[in-house]
């Protein structure tokens, strides 16, 4: 079986930081924080009251669909996420996927947990309760009345790429993926298959998520994984340094549009980075804990080189998951020192959740995204909020820089111990 | 090389009966045997059981016996490739909506600050976890000690295929040699309340707990079955519109003739009359897994194909289709053949 190279020919993304892809760089550069006050629920009362959320009103990209999406919208923060990426990269990525057949392209997103916005129904719940019904129940019978495949409140999670799907007329496949903070990371090695496999000649991958709500923060900090913070904070994520508290609560939407060597060729397009390997990996630990040994983290690198067949020395750079917490940044640059030996002290490592936060499910597209970015603008972010670095020996980006990358290594670990990277290589190179 | 099927293992709740999920809808008691017997050689550990739901102690404990009997050794646990579906994250959903009426106590106190205090306080605090999307898998891997290849798919019955769909690309890339591929379902009220408007109401929604694996091996060596095709209906499913009924007869005009078929997709009576008409004359005999076990949502797909390697192995075919259609009109289908000497 020949084997299909794959490419990223574009991609979008809704985040903190960047409303779109024409403003990820300048916010980089900028060095623009995406950490604030947080505005969407009231957080009085509540330990923790910032996080990188996004401020812009989204309707402006939605207002002229149906009414059902919009309500719908309204209702749940993560589907209003996907809809508005969509729309905004809509007559962009038609110019690809319209030139594809609709059994040969595919859509796959990993997908955060659903949280129904009970605050907003505070009225509803507290008459069922009045009347003796169970309250919960009759508000989802009471909203749920449209007679569509949508519902206004808790849907599945398949609502996500169904919508993607119709939007861009792919038929291949649609699949949704559930695997934390790796989601979109494993979204995306799965479309890297199925092209190289010979199942589709293009995929539009991604995912969406928002753990910005009392629930998810709560949630988060009970775990003792989000840091309390007052509402002054704009600086808490200090990612790889040695006084870190914690993670950024965050959420992003982005898609990217992966596409076959072949349809490069047929289509004569000009790709913005070729996909090289993916690895996962399962720590098979604790659902509570990363291995502390990073064996497994170690190998999903080790299969991500194996595949890529190229040597550790050409990897320049690496897009760390980096969270700012105490348990993953020790752990994962232990690892990358183990597995990348001598060359430890020299590959360029940061991560960009000081910035935007960590969107869990989305955290691999927004970073895959970022990624793609800096390959074409020759840049790379620093670790921003970085003061007393982890390890002084090794190269912890310190300040921006101007700078080529020839391969560029992405990843990300979720709860549950599961492990994904993406080697990306310039193709300007 | 087409993947073959090593083996396969399923659990069924041991009081049967499927569940009539509706507006009244009631949660169900399944897998007690499991869940009650914490001196079972391979039951969780107590701190982990705590956050675990029954299908997943049910597969833990039933994998664990599955791996024994086969005698796989560890080297082949560390690189093969693990894929779920998981269709709910909640197994007592009246437990949930009970939290959410503690919840509710909390909207009488008129100061915010104090509102939230009492809030976090009914937090529990491992909810994070427990509610975690990829908890089977992640719990899986820990007590089977698998290391490969990996990913959790949801939601619908059509997540019982996407898991095909991974391990099988798994075997062709050569990126393992062996694929634990399945799904689990827990009958609650969870997915009647996603769907109740979308079916009439007075049938309920027909679902049952289910828990079903299969390895996937890329040799023949004492394989059970081989999978020889896979397709699906290129559908675009639509949010905004029910799906047309499918034209199952136009499916199967491009594909090989098939001894047996066994299907699932049915969530009611009335629409699994409406599929039996339709899939009437497709192959010689025909085995519902709605009509024996109703819906079986992530797990449908991988019943089905334990189903047709059963057929197999009793010689009653020789080549059995495994249809599944789900909500949004996806018709996915395996085709499971005898392995020739």
């Amino acid at each position: 079986m020949k084997e299909e190279k794959v490419y990223i020919v574009d991609y979008e993304l809704i985040s903190p930081i960047a409303i779109g892809r024409a403003q990820i760089h300048t916010a980089l550069q900028n060095d623009v924080c995406g950490e604030s006050k947080i505005e969407s629920f009231d957080t009085r009362g509540l330990y923790f009251r910032t996080a990188a959320e996004i401020k812009t009103d989204l309707l402006p990209f939605y207002k002229h669909k149906e009414t059902i999406i919009q309500e719908t919208c309204s209702l749940d923060r993560k589907f209003e996420l996907t809809v508005a990426c969509t729309e905004m990269a809509k007559e962009r990525f038609k110019s690809y996927t319209d030139q594809v057949a609709q059994d040969r392209k595919g859509v796959i997103l990993g997908i955060g947990t659903d949280v129904v916005k009970l605050m907003v129904f505070q009225h509803d719940l507290m008459d069922f309760a009045l009347e003796g019904l169970n309250p919960y129940k009759e508000l989802i019978f009471k909203h749920n009345d449209s007679n569509r495949m949508l519902n206004k409140m808790w849907n599945p999670f398949d609502i996500h790429p169904i919508y993607v799907a119709e939007s861009f007329d792919c038929g291949a496949f649609q699949h949704s993926i559930l695997t934390a903070c790796t989601s979109s990371t494993q979204a995306f090695s799965k479309s890297f298959d199925a092209i190289r496999v010979g199942q589709a000649d293009l995929v539009v991958t991604g995912g969406t998520d928002s753990i910005i709500n009392a629930l998810a923060i709560c949630s988060f900090g009970k775990l003792g994984v989000i840091p309390e913070t007052d509402e002054l904070e704009s600086r808490s994520c200090l990612v790889f340094d040695k006084n870190r508290k914690g993670t950024l609560a965050g959420e992003a939407a982005g898609l990217m549009v992966l596409v076959s060597e072949s349809t490069v060729e047929s289509q004569k397009l000009t790709p913005l980075a070729e996909v090289v390997a993916c690895g996962n990996s399962l720590d098979g630990y604790k659902i509570t804990a990363p291995n502390p040994s990073g064996t497994y983290m170690r190998k999903a690198l080790e299969r991500t080189l194996k595949q890529s067949k190229i040597e550790l020395t050409d990897i320049d750079y690496i897009q760390a998951h980096g969270t700012g917490t105490r348990q993953n940044d020790n752990i994962e640059l232990d690892g990358i020192s183990e597995f990348f030996g001598d060359h430890a002290k020299d590959v360029l490592i940061s991560s960009t959740k000081d910035r935007h936060g960590h969107a869990i499910a989305a955290a691999g597209v927004q970073e895959l995204s970022i990624l793609t970015n800096c390959m074409e603008h020759d840049f790379l972010p620093s670790n921003m909020n970085m003061n007393t670095p982890i390890y002084e020996d090794m190269n912890l980006i310190k300040e921006n820089m101007n700078q080529h990358i020839t391969y560029g290594l992405n990843q990300n670990f979720a709860f549950g111990g599961v492990n994904s990277t993406v080697l990306l290589k310039n193709t300007r190179t | 090389m087409k993947p073959f099927i090593k083996d396969f293992v399923y659990v069924l709740p041991e009081e049967y009966e499927t569940l009539h999920l509706s507006k009244l809808a009631n949660e169900t008691g399944s897998f007690s045997k499991f869940t009650n017997d914490p001196k079972h050689p391979f039951h969780p550990k107590r701190s982990d059981s705590k956050i675990m739901r029954a299908d997943v102690i049910a597969s833990i404990i039933k994998l664990s016996e599955f791996f024994e009997r086969l005698g796989i050794r560890e080297e082949e646990h560390l690189d093969m490739s693990l894929y779920i579906a998981n269709a709910c994250f909640l197994e007592e959903t009246n437990r949930y909506i009970e939290r959410i009426n503690k919840i509710l106590d909390t909207f009488t106190i008129e100061d915010k600050e104090s509102q939230a205090k009492v809030l976090y306080k009914y937090l529990p605090p491992l909810s994070a976890l427990e509610t975690l999307n990829n908890s089977t898998m992640s719990f899986v891997a820990q007590y089977l000690n698998i290391h490969g290849n990996n990913s959790t798919y949801g939601t619908s019955s059509y997540s019982s295929y996407m898991v095909f769909h991974a391990g099988i690309n798994d075997i062709l890339l050569k990126q393992a040699n062996h694929v634990l591929l399945g799904g689990s379902n827990v009958a609650c009220s969870y997915s009647g309340l996603y769907n109740w408007n979308k079916f009439p109401e007075h049938q309920g929604w027909k679902e049952s707990s289910c828990a079903s694996y299969l390895l996937l091996q890329n040799h023949a060596e004492s394989a059970l079955a081989q999978i020889s095709t896979w397709k699906t209906n290129d559908l675009v499913p639509s949010l905004i519109h029910k799906p047309k009924y499918p034209d199952f007869k136009q499916f199967f005009k491009e594909l090989e003739p098939i001894d047996q078929l066994v299907y699932s997709g049915a969530y009611q009576d009335s629409d699994h009359e409406r599929m039996q008409e339709a899939l009437d004359g497709i192959a010689p005999e025909m085995f519902s897994c709605f009509d024996t076990f109703g819906n079986m949502g992530s797990s449908n797909m991988s019943m089905n194909v334990c189903k047709a390697v059963e057929l197999i192995q009793a010689d009653k075919a020789e080549r059995v289709g495994a249809l599944d259609y789900d909500l949004f009109g996806r018709v996915s289908y395996l085709e499971i053949q005898a392995v020739k000497p």
